[in-house]
């Protein structure tokens, strides 16, 4: 039914009465017998719960559009930079690729090619990349368990990271950072999902704030910052860091001095 | 992290206020609440990332409705949005499972109940509409939102938040008293029926 002339205010007003329950005894009776035999009434009561509907329902995509972009500019407005981690499989095209280009020059270039190659010295790069791994504690650290918010954020962040999502982790652990005490552990992963998005500098700053007193994360974020700095070539940094390695025992020192001792070669 | 640290109460009195009181309410909230959105959205329940924000602020407004129509009383403003996010999630995990075969594996959680006073705050209205439904859902809003401002703010003011003519009147400046403020509000609801029309008929062709 379409609108029609007899839709005046008058009737706009003893319908709204209707609905909002303001009607009542005989009026209330002689309007509800009305809808039963008049179409055109009842037609336009359904047509009015309807628009009243269409009040509700539009109010809220308002409110949710605004909150929709509002909810995307606060994880966008991150002060850490969040990076998508590259698709595995374009990651695993990129390494064929590489590997057929490899194999291409082996063979135009022979024995030649590969002796001069070896007796380069090892780019700082590429020891990056050999060294580079996604750490992993060995053990907890906790005594008890502790169910507050930010243990549960900084639980969840840690699961993400270990499950590679560093698009997750970085904005709960930037979260975490704004109420202190942080957590070691937060500044160690936090540099851990930087180096790995490649932001060397950035990583090094949250290696540089684990105080020295949390040893094992500490010594772990040097271990890193060492190779932020190769990220980057910068070899005397990064051979500088592995040196304040020596007079300690630490589970990266092993490596550490193996990477030295490339280095200084 | 909000400037301020507002209390239940005053979130509360903004929502009831409606507006931009309202709105500002819920911008709040949702930056209070953010890591729930990690935590119960994409952890617990792991709703994809393109879905998580929108389930999320499904949630919110709900709450916000919630208050308005005085469902929610007392009690941690925080723990009845969870409660609320949680049923949203569960909405939308069986929305999926009923139209996709997609989530194959633990489908436990999807099967998961609310409890007795979860039950209060339950809502399954989206749970079982229709496809059609939701199309004609779709469009009311759409409807609504082609008014203009004004008549959107006049019948929103007098129908979601029930203010009487004459307090329409003592808010809009243009607006001299209550007859000019029924007056308006008639013609804003008259055109917004012509506009459902109008939409229901370009549906139809």
């Amino acid at each position: 039914m379409k609108n029609d002339d007899t839709f005046d205010q008058e009737l706009y007003e003893k319908i709204d009465r209707y609905l909002d329950g303001e009607m009542e005894g005989e009026e209330r009776t002689v309007f509800e017998k009305a809808i039963q035999t008049d179409v055109k009434l009842a037609q336009q009561l359904a047509k009015s719960k309807q628009a009243r509907l269409s009040i509700e329902l539009g109010r809220r995509k308002e409110l949710k559009d605004k909150l929709t972009a509002r909810g995307e500019e606060l994880l966008r407005n991150s002060s850490i930079k969040v990076e998508e981690p590259p698709k595995q499989k374009n990651w695993l095209f990129f390494l064929m690729i590489l590997m057929l280009l490899a194999m291409m020059a082996f063979f135009f270039f022979g024995p030649k090619f590969t002796q001069q190659t070896i007796s380069q010295p090892p780019q700082p790069v590429a020891l990056y990349e050999k060294y580079i791994d996604w750490y992993q504690r060995s053990t907890t650290l906790s005594n008890e368990p502790d169910s507050s918010d930010q243990a549960v954020m900084l639980d969840s962040a840690e699961q993400y990271y270990l499950s590679r999502d560093c698009s997750a982790a970085l904005p709960l652990l930037q979260e975490l950072q704004k109420t202190p005490p942080v957590a070691s552990l937060n500044y160690l992963l936090s540099g851990l999902c930087l180096l790995h998005n490649d932001q060397p500098g950035v990583a090094r700053s949250q290696f540089s704030r684990i105080p020295s007193t949390a040893t094992d994360f500490y010594w772990h974020g040097q271990w890193y910052t060492a190779l932020a700095w190769l990220k980057e070539g910068k070899t005397a940094e990064a051979t500088t860091v592995l040196e304040s390695f020596a007079p300690i025992r630490h589970k990266q020192k092993q490596k550490a001095d193996e990477l030295l001792k490339v280095l200084k070669q | 992290m909000p400037k301020q640290e507002y209390t239940d109460k005053e979130l509360v009195d903004m929502i009831l206020q409606g507006g931009r009181e309202q709105e500002k309410a819920l911008y709040i909230l949702q930056e209070q609440y953010i890591n729930l959105h990690f935590i119960v959205v994409r952890r617990k329940y792991r709703i994809p990332d393109y879905d998580s924000m929108s389930v999320f602020n499904d949630a919110l407004i709900a709450l916000s409705d919630a208050i308005s129509k005085k469902q929610y009383r007392e009690g941690s403003l925080k723990s009845y949005f969870q409660t609320i996010l949680k049923n949203k999630c569960l909405d939308y995990l069986r929305k999926r499972r009923r139209s996709t075969d997609e989530i194959k594996e633990d489908t436990s959680i999807i099967d998961e109940k609310p409890n007795p006073e979860e039950q209060l705050i339950w809502k399954e209205e989206q749970v079982g509409r229709s496809e059609e439904e939701e199309k004609k859902r779709q469009l009311l809003a759409e409807a609504m939102l082609k008014l203009s401002q004004k008549c959107r703010n006049i019948l929103i003011d007098k129908y979601l938040h029930g203010l009487k003519p004459r307090q329409i009147a003592a808010k809009y400046e243009d607006i001299k008293n209550a007859a000019t403020a029924r007056s308006t509000l008639y013609e804003c609801f008259k055109k917004l029926l012509k506009i459902i029309d109008d939409l229901m008929d370009s549906q139809a062709d």
